[in-house]
């Protein structure tokens, strides 16, 4: 498991090298002490929160002491936060962005291709698609409030969304980098169409819907804060809307870290599954 | 670049004081759909002719905002913040400073449930169970809706609360998505259409809620320009007395200033009193009467978990200052 979270990791980083050797200065490949510095970092900030909560630099308004935020964390995970478990409330943001990252790549990768290889469809959907992609989801909420009531579909709604029209569009751009003279070659080799779409234009675009995948599910994150703001009962956003009205700091930056940290992980499992599932990714041109 | 420059200066120091400067813009928070007598200086400008200032009127929909925007340093003075905000707020430790009563409006705050529901005060106890209700948090609506669960003989846990804003509380009041929706202003006259009410303002008043909103200013801004606080002071108070001699001449300004039709402004302004200085400057009000309410609120506000902890009398008393008032001529 730990090797194939630090191969993930990794997978980016060896391709970036390779591309810096072929420019010559092979001192920058081998930095020195590696991952080293990735902890140094956090070690520092850590340090940084901890020292200036101990001596007071910054008003506990702006930024709470480390202690506060983990006192926060032990009441909230044993007593919960306004009728339900921490667990509850990570777990039903965790689904709501799942949800929503689903059902946008269930629409948005079908558009994308449609957009990329057909003409008809591309004049019918490309207006559509330019026309909403820059409306910031958020500004629909009290629309959707209107269409959908308060319930799940609202919040699913909005994050579908926020997913669908940067899926539609990696998907597009995965598709149109496809070689043609890939094409061409499984043509003369009396490939069908089918066989066109699902072995040489599918394989090529991965690697692009792949990057659209993290891109949109950290857009979803986003947005499922502000989602919960409508009518939230429960969720991690509406932790931090609820605390943020009585200026509990502290809350607001644990549901914060809390989010950062959910999302992290399954930005890690996904970077595992584009390694496993492409791993020709930056090998074919 | 300023802002970049404040939350440097809050980060290194922080505090959020920058050294002293001639003040040339003064910022003022606000409620749009929410008309007050001094908004005729507002549109006529007399706070910008009278200070020699340049007055940014910043328009919020909750005194939580308007809370967050002083402590940063983008509003010098919050006119017509309700009560609940700045409670929360002092007690979480922001130096805030109530210096007068915007209005009063008991009547302008209220929850209304389905009608179908058929709920009445003797009957709440038992019909409310399981019933989901919308409403703004941290706010007089949420304290209000609070308190009257508690007199009604409501568990509030037995109940489920959404937390919204108040134009999404409506929304969702009418479409049916929730059994009862609280707000205020515009919302609640919308709400009101479809529900009805299960204790007046006037029954509210009678357990001793008060409603009002206030004046803020930062405690760092009352220190550096007195005299600007002096000022807005002295011209809200004229354009109370001239409002309050004669009511209807301002409307038409007022419907403009508050961006609501004629009808609702009329509708509203009628449930508003502005108290003038001698009535504000009574045991009832700023000598004593919100001093003891002030403790009240945070305190039932613990007793109902939403606040960790509340200061004591004292430390709220000398958030209260009635001294720029009192020099109002």
């Amino acid at each position: 498991m730990m090797k194939n979270i630090l191969r993930a990791l990794n997978a980016e980083n060896t391709e970036n090298q390779r591309k810096i050797v072929s420019f010559g200065d092979s001192s920058l490949v081998e930095a020195p002490g590696g991952r080293i510095w990735t902890f140094a970092s956090i070690a520092f900030l850590l340090l940084l929160w901890i020292l200036s909560g101990t001596f007071g630099w910054v008003n506990p308004l702006f930024w709470p002491p480390i202690g506060d935020v983990w006192h926060q964390l032990n009441v909230i995970a044993s007593e919960g936060y306004r009728n339900a478990t921490l667990l509850e409330h990570i777990g039903i943001s965790v689904y709501r962005v799942l949800m929503g990252f689903l059902l946008g790549c269930m629409v948005g990768i079908p558009l994308g291709f449609a957009l990329a290889l057909s003409k008809v469809m591309n004049r019918i959907f490309d207006p559509i698609v330019e026309f909403f992609r820059p409306m910031p989801p958020l500004a629909l909420i009290p629309l959707v409030i209107l269409w959908l009531g308060i319930g799940e579909s609202a919040k699913i709604f909005l994050l579908f969304l926020a997913a669908l029209w940067i899926m539609a569009l990696a998907t597009r751009s995965g598709a149109l980098s496809t070689n043609i003279a890939k094409v061409y070659a499984a043509y003369t080799l009396n490939a069908n169409k089918r066989q066109i779409l699902f072995r040489i234009i599918l394989p090529n675009a991965l690697p692009e819907i792949f990057t659209g995948m993290r891109v949109s599910m950290g857009v979803c994150w986003g947005t499922v804060v502000a989602a919960e703001l409508v009518a939230a009962e429960s969720g991690i956003g509406m932790m931090i809307m609820v605390a943020s009205k009585f200026l509990s700091t502290d809350i607001v930056v644990l549901g914060v870290i809390l989010i950062s940290l959910v999302a992290y992980a399954i930005d890690i499992f996904m970077r595992i599954m584009e390694v496993r599932l492409i791993p020709w990714r930056g090998k074919s041109s | 670049m300023k802002t970049i420059h404040k939350i440097a200066a809050a980060l290194l120091f922080g505090t959020i004081s920058l050294p002293s400067f001639a003040l040339d813009e003064l910022n003022i928070a606000y409620f749009l759909e929410w008309p007050s007598a001094n908004q005729v200086a507002q549109l006529e400008e007399t706070f910008d002719k009278r200070m020699g200032l340049k007055v940014n009127w910043r328009s919020f929909d909750n005194g939580n905002a308007m809370t967050a925007a002083m402590l940063a340093g983008d509003i010098d003075i919050a006119y017509s913040q309700g009560f609940v905000p700045f409670v929360v707020g002092v007690s979480k430790g922001a130096d805030l400073k109530l210096i007068g009563v915007a209005m009063t409006y008991s009547e302008n705050d209220n929850c209304v449930a389905n009608k179908s529901l058929d709920i009445t005060q003797e009957n709440a106890k038992t019909k409310l169970v399981g019933k989901r209700i919308g409403t703004p948090t941290g706010n007089v609506t949420h304290y209000k809706l609070l308190r009257m669960l508690d007199h009604l003989g409501v568990n509030k846990d037995d109940v489920r609360i959404l937390s919204m804003s108040n134009a999404d509380a409506s929304a969702a009041f009418v479409r049916g998505d929730v059994d009862m929706g609280c707000g205020f202003g515009g919302a609640l006259n919308r709400m009101k259409k479809e529900g009805s009410l299960i204790m007046t303002g006037a029954e509210q008043e009678a357990i001793g809620l008060k409603v009002f909103d206030i004046v803020s200013v930062t405690g760092d801004f009352a220190e550096k320009h007195p005299d600007v606080v002096r000022q807005f002071m002295q011209i809200t108070e004229d354009a109370n007395l001239a409002y309050n001699r004669y009511p209807e001449r301002f409307y038409s300004v007022l419907s403009k200033a508050s961006g609501m039709e004629l009808e609702d402004t009329i509708d509203t302004l009628g449930k508003f009193t502005f108290l003038d200085k001698s009535e504000q400057l009574s045991t009832q009000w700023m000598l004593g009467g919100i001093q003891k309410f002030t403790k009240e609120v945070a305190d039932f506000f613990v007793e109902q978990g939403q606040l960790p902890r509340s200061l004591s009398q004292e430390q709220y008393d000398k958030t209260i200052d009635a001294g720029f008032l009192a020099e109002v001529r």
